[in-house]
């Protein structure tokens, strides 16, 4: 049980700085940027293709951080200056980027077994076990990103792409190009999602051409679980709980992945258990639920209303 | 220093639901001049701050700031001459970000955004400052969000963020419309004070004809789409809303019948 909440949290921490590009993009710019989904596996098949002929893993991430820049770009570009739909141009990214990543992996999974990674060079560096050094290095990573991150909000560029997300017109009336900024967000957003899939394709010992499905379901899950339990009050606050997020995610997947029992009914046995690959329909159902809260809360309030006005 | 020349702006051209929004509009501000525009629905009073602002290109003609030709200019670049309030209390203003952060942004209206941090050394005490005038109580909550605040409120701060940085020009677009009369009022007289204090030359669009005498030097009245009266200061010294009302059924061709200019 410890061993499954290990690395629950480890891989809760590697996949937060996913999470917080994905909170980049629709939290704090209000769009919905589908291109993770081709931006993840960029990330990981770029660095996946270095580290497999004996590149340096933090070059590789370096690369893969430069790709995913690159993509964020051509989003932003899509959007701003050709006016397609933000869901469109994300979509059309996405689906560019898989004929890419095949073209850089030049094929469909590239396995890292036995090769140098940041986790095994960091590990040996101080002396680290392997599940110490993934917790070690996440946690660097993660804690350099919220911060990074986090002092960008705070400038006067950073406040502009924020007010962006709240409000084109007034922005627009103080004199910031919002074009620029939908940019910026959508290229800081996207590098943190090709870090991310460097980083977890070295975690994992493989990058996959596959591994990209359901990016930005479990990015929302990780946002809105975090917000759910640990709160928004400030941008600061707001990052911290969607890392936590991420864990409890993860925590949570790794509980429901444990259910195994057999249901009698009526003489009836009827055998639960959750395969891994149930998990992305485990998780869509819990994003459609935290999404339509407010519509259901609405809807049992007002039916509170009538009992009341019944009575 | 505000110079409009025979502008033009037409709707979807060329189509069945062609509008002509300016027809060959003329005008020209001075500075310091505090002017009131009056008139019905669709008479293209809204339009004539928007083309100025440059929510939209103009069909033809060219519009002047001291001299710089804004005509085809981006609304965002226009935005380091022109201050702008909206008619919607939400518009003026960033609803997730604090009283202190729609500040920093105001302050820097038309400036180059940098990577210095938002709020600088000192910025705090000047914000305090000026919201202190505000008699709003809002000094004390400038780490407040402000979609926390009521809709009086925020137009009072997005009047405040358009002036902070003194604008070359204000546009004030039926900003008290939205707000209960009692604080339509306050907003109103708000923003005598501040373009007093300020000599702001300001462009204010109104519903409201008493507004239109009491406030300002100067009343324009408009009528689809063209300016159809120019009331200078000598004559609206004396002007009663009855006089308005007879000058614009004189003057317009769409007559006043079906018009909320009425009720005011």
């Amino acid at each position: 049980m410890i061993d499954i909440l290990i690395s629950a949290v480890s891989l809760g921490i590697l996949w937060a700085i996913m999470a917080i590009g994905v909170f980049l993009t629709f939290r704090i710019l209000d769009i919905a940027d589908l291109s993770c989904e081709g931006v993840f596996p960029l990330g990981a098949a770029v660095a996946a293709k270095m580290i497999s002929q004996n590149g340096d893993p933090f070059l590789a991430c370096l690369a893969a951080i430069g790709a995913s820049v690159l993509a964020g770009l051509v989003t932003g570009i899509l959007h701003t200056k050709l006016k397609i739909p933000i869901l469109l141009s994300g979509i059309l990214s996405m689906t560019a980027l898989y004929s890419i990543n095949l073209r850089i992996m030049g094929k469909a999974n590239i396995s890292l077994l036995r090769m140098e990674t940041v986790y095994t060079k960091i590990g040996n560096l101080f002396h680290l076990g392997d599940k110490a050094s993934i917790i070690f290095v996440g946690l660097i990573f993660a804690v350099v990103v919220v911060i990074l991150l986090w002092w960008f909000l705070n400038t006067e560029l950073g406040y502009s792409v924020r007010a962006t997300g709240n409000n084109v017109y007034m922005i627009r009336a103080m004199g910031v190009d919002t074009d620029k900024m939908f940019m910026i967000g959508l290229i800081i957003g996207n590098a943190m999602i090709g870090l991310a899939g460097a980083l977890i394709a070295q975690n994992q010992s493989y990058a996959d051409i596959g591994m990209g499905t359901g990016t930005i379901v479990i990015g929302l899950a990780s946002v809105i679980i975090g917000e759910v339990l640990f709160g928004k009050k400030s941008v600061f606050q707001h990052m911290i709980s969607i890392l936590l997020g991420s864990i409890a995610y993860r925590i949570i997947i790794s509980l429901v992945l444990e259910i195994d029992f057999e249901l009698k009914i009526a003489g009836l046995v009827i055998p639960i258990s959750v395969e891994p690959t149930d998990l992305k329909l485990f998780t869509s159902v819990i994003v459609a639920i935290a999404l339509s809260l407010p519509v259901l809360k609405q809807l049992s309030a007002g039916k509170k209303a009538a009992k009341a006005a019944k009575s | 220093m505000l110079k409009v020349e025979k502008i033009t702006k037409i709707f979807e051209p060329g189509t069945v639901s062609e509008k002509i929004a300016l027809n060959q509009v003329d005008l020209v501000m001075k500075e310091g001049d505090f002017v009131t525009v009056i008139g019905g629905n669709g008479a293209g009073k809204s339009s004539l701050l928007n083309a100025i602002a440059g929510r939209f290109e103009v069909t033809s003609g060219s519009i002047f700031i001291d001299g710089t030709d804004l005509t085809r200019q981006p609304e965002y670049k226009r935005a380091q001459w022109i201050g702008r309030v909206f008619q919607d209390p939400m518009m003026g203003t960033a609803a997730n970000m604090t009283i202190e952060e729609n500040l920093s942004i105001a302050l820097r209206r038309g400036k180059i955004r940098t990577l210095n941090w938002g709020i600088g050394k000192g910025e705090k005490e000047v914000y305090i400052d000026h919201l202190a005038q505000l008699d709003l109580g809002l000094e004390t909550r400038i780490k407040t969000k402000v979609g926390l605040l009521s809709g009086g409120q925020r137009q009072a701060l997005t009047l405040l963020m358009a002036t902070i940085k003194k604008p070359k020009l204000l546009l004030l677009d039926e900003h008290t419309a939205a707000l209960d009369p009692s604080t339509g009022r306050k907003v109103l007289s708000l923003t005598d004070k501040l373009v007093k204090e300020n000599h702001l030359t300001t462009l204010m669009v109104t519903h409201n004809m008493k507004d239109a005498i009491q406030f300002g030097n100067r009343i324009i009245m408009m009528d689809e789409g063209r300016i159809i009266a120019d009331i200078p200061l000598e004559k609206k010294k004396n002007i009663q809303v009855e006089d308005l009302i007879s000058l614009f059924e004189k003057s317009s061709r769409s007559g006043i019948a079906n018009d909320r200019l009425l009720l005011a």
